[in-house]
């Protein structure tokens, strides 16, 4: 494919300290109608009237977690606090979250998690989360969605407890099995249903457990 | 013997001791026992061995897949506690076209009455909690597993139709 291939100077950035080229490469098969377009935009940026950032992506994931924290925490959190959670049936805090995930899931994992344990002495928020992570896939929310599933199934309310557990039956993986059939809770009821979970995941993952 | 079911969350109820002495606690009754219009919505069956009909409408009108909890009511108890309740197929939710008619609302509900209809449910708790096998007057927790087999089985059977249910759902079935 051929090549447009041109410089800028860095000191049109205001990220980089340093003087440097920055070079630029543009392949395309239109190279006829992308040379203007190449030279307005590099004419644009000359003229000083433009900034230009030098960008990677911890630095967009960042911005992004930085923005959710500061803008939509609040928001979440209120959301979880006046929704209301049934078992099989979407709620508003799901299309919310749903709609983060979208835009940038690995920040909004990270920025789920923050919540999460700056939260767990909070049993309302921990089950909202957890009723939205066990919804997402096992690989959509991985590995914070796990690991915060782990932490419910120690957690001193019956409900956390439960919705940990709710979350490894619903990504149903083999994961999901050994995890759960390792676990003991002293809530007898809560113990016949991962008895009872560990039997449906084991034959669905052709997997006996001893 | 004629029953009513109902979806509940068992841990709301369990919050409190309630097969022991204590009371019912408030989120089981405001979450779980939430009226619309002064009424509550219910799946009529026949008899004990028709639950499973219940189950199915509920969880095929759902947006996913995931454990649930019910109870039965005897109609003849309510009749006898004076509580009514019509059939109301047009709110129904389920995507088993068969099974609209059996949803039914529990109908002018107030305070007092929503407070027998509580005690209906703590009784369920006295009497047993069960899991994936349906027995009349007892709490039965359906597992994921346990809903797929229902739900492949109307499927099969042609009642419900894998492409009408919501994404969420067809990815957990095969």
């Amino acid at each position: 494919m051929p090549s447009l291939f041109s410089q800028i100077d860095s000191s049109t950035s205001h990220d980089s300290p340093n003087q440097e080229l920055l070079s630029l490469l543009i392949d395309t098969e239109h190279v006829d109608s992308a040379q203007p377009i190449l030279s307005s935009l590099l004419d644009f940026i000359r003229s000083g009237t433009a900034r230009i950032s030098i960008v990677d992506e911890n630095y967009i994931n960042e911005k992004r977690l930085l923005r959710l924290q500061s803008q939509f925490t609040p928001r979440l959190v209120n959301l979880i606090l006046e929704s209301e959670f049934e078992y099989g049936i979407d709620s508003q805090v799901d299309v919310f979250i749903r709609n983060q995930m979208k835009e940038n899931a690995l920040a909004a994992k990270h920025w789920i998690n923050d919540i999460f344990v700056s939260n767990f002495q909070n049993p309302v928020i921990l089950v909202g989360i957890l009723h939205i992570m066990s919804r997402l896939s096992y690989y959509e929310v991985f590995p914070e969605g796990q690991l915060m599933a782990a932490a419910a199934l120690v957690h001193s309310n019956v409900e956390v407890q439960e919705c940990g557990v709710r979350a490894f039956e619903s990504w149903a993986t083999l994961e999901s099995l050994t995890i759960l059939n390792n676990v003991r809770v002293a809530t007898p009821w809560l113990q016949e249903y991962i008895k009872e979970v560990v039997k449906d995941l084991s034959r669905e993952q052709n997997a006996p457990v001893g | 013997m004629p029953l009513l079911v109902r979806k509940i969350d068992k841990a709301k109820w369990l919050q409190n001791d309630i097969t022991g002495s204590e009371d019912v606690s408030a989120d089981a009754i405001t979450i779980c026992l939430k009226t619309s219009d002064n009424k509550l919505s219910v799946w009529k069956v026949s008899t004990e061995t028709d639950i499973e009909e219940a189950i199915l409408a509920i969880v095929s009108g759902g947006d996913h897949l995931e454990a649930i909890d019910i109870i039965t009511i005897d109609c003849q108890r309510m009749a006898s506690d004076g509580i009514g309740f019509t059939q109301n197929p047009e709110k129904s939710v389920t995507r088993v076209q068969d099974l609209k008619d059996a949803h039914y609302d529990i109908t002018d509900l107030s305070y007092g009455k929503l407070g027998v209809i509580s005690q209906y449910i703590v009784d369920c708790f006295k009497k047993g909690q069960i899991i994936n096998s349906c027995k009349e007057g007892q709490v039965i927790r359906c597992t994921e597993g346990y809903l797929k087999g229902i739900m492949l089985e109307a499927i099969e059977d042609g009642r419900l139709k894998k492409e009408d249910l919501p994404d969420s759902i067809q990815k957990k079935l095969p």
